[in-house]
């Protein structure tokens, strides 16, 4: 018999519409950072990774650097270079 | 009246303890006066060096004139308004995009999220800091550059859009996570007593906890800029590096950041070259000192109203 207590009003709809635009506006800018960055590092994994070996990490270079395994990167001492 | 029992007689610290006590707080004072010191240092020894030119050229040439000769046989100019407009340009851009994307994404970490996808989220965006400066410029340089040349009506694509995005990508992750403390520091009692006025998240955010947290927010926007202006590495491989005034987004620049970073090692020490390139230093810091001082007076202007 009784009207339904929580009827959505005019007002109500227009609040709800709101928080669904501002939470979706409030993502996309979340995705904006993230996405760059998932590609960033994304970037740098694919040039990078068939590069990285055993070889490369642990020793010197080779044929006056010029070979693939031109290693040793963090070392940075040039003696023996 | 009479003097306590000896049970109760007052226990003596033993000298070692004393003295340990003392040595830790002259050490803890020591650290404390060592910052200060530190920065006065770096400041002199610029200054000092920088100095012997200070009378020597002729500053509103220098501040206006875009004309940057520094090794020129003829007719040396050291001007560098173009460089102030660059650093000015690109950061000002970077803000423009930084700050609503940072502030928003404060907003939803903080409001919109709870639980695993927050702390996930938060970790994630902190990543975007951890990715070094060179490793910024390198991208400008290979990535967006071609990217830029390939969508956009740009002939280089080293150029003011491209400084500002990275520095934007660079800045957003301090603006989030201060704004986002700032945001948290607003008492719970705030959103409860809307919560129970029917607001949304949204009003909350935007009707209660905007104004409520504006003076941390603003702490964070100002953090912001000043890593934008102090960014060096990032810039200068981006930005084309070339001293010119900027008309539109496509133009390369120049900060004055890259030009020390890029011609210190050339010069010979003690040259005015060299003593140039640490006046720009302390133009840098005057900039920097202006902006830390403008975002103490406008938080406590914020707070006196």
């Amino acid at each position: 018999m009784n009207p339904p207590t929580f009827a959505a009003t005019p007002l109500v709809r227009r609040k709800l519409r709101q928080e669904r635009l501002a939470r979706a506006v409030l993502a996309g800018m979340v995705l904006a950072m993230v996405l760059p960055l998932a590609a960033i590092i994304a970037y740098l994994v694919i040039q990078g990774a068939p590069l990285i070996s055993w070889a490369f990490l642990t020793q010197n270079p080779s044929n006056g650097m010029r070979a693939a395994a031109s290693g040793r990167p963090w070392w940075g001492r040039s003696t023996s270079w | 009246m009479s003097d306590p029992p000896a049970s109760l007689a007052r226990r003596t610290r033993s000298a070692l303890a004393l003295w340990g006590e003392r040595a830790v707080e002259l050490l803890i004072r020591l650290s404390g006066v060592s910052a200060v010191l530190f920065v006065f240092g770096i400041f002199l020894f610029v200054f000092l060096e920088g100095a012997p030119l200070i009378t020597d050229i002729d500053w509103s040439k220098v501040i206006f004139s875009p004309d940057w000769y520094p090794t020129s046989r003829e007719n040396v100019r050291y001007g560098v308004g173009a460089m102030i407009i660059g650093t000015l340009s690109v950061t000002g851009l970077a803000m423009v995009i930084a700050v609503p994307f940072g502030l928003g994404a404060a907003f939803f970490v903080s409001e919109f999220c709870s639980g695993t996808p927050r702390e996930t989220l938060k970790v994630v965006i902190e990543l975007l800091a951890a990715i070094p400066s060179i490793v910024w410029g390198f991208i400008g340089l290979s990535v967006v550059n071609h990217l830029i040349q390939r969508l956009l009506p740009a002939p280089v694509g080293l150029n003011l859009l491209n400084a500002a995005l990275l520095l934007a990508l660079m800045s957003v992750p301090i603006i989030v996570s201060i704004g986002e403390d700032a945001l948290k520091a607003v008492p719970d009692s705030y959103r409860e007593a809307a919560l129970a006025l029917g607001a949304t998240r949204w009003q909350i955010a935007w009707r209660v906890l905007l104004p409520a947290a504006r003076n941390g927010l603003l702490a964070a926007v100002l953090l912001g800029v000043g890593r934008a202006i102090g960014e060096t590495m990032a810039v200068l491989m981006a930005t084309g590096h070339a001293v010119n005034i900027p008309t539109s987004l496509f133009d390369p620049i120049r900060t004055l950041t890259a030009t020390i970073a890029a011609e210190l090692g050339e010069t010979a020490v003690g040259s005015p070259h060299y003593r140039m390139l640490f006046l720009i230093g302390l133009m840098l810091f005057t900039i920097t000192f202006a902006v830390n001082l403008l975002a103490d007076l406008a938080v406590r202007g914020v707070r006196r109203q």
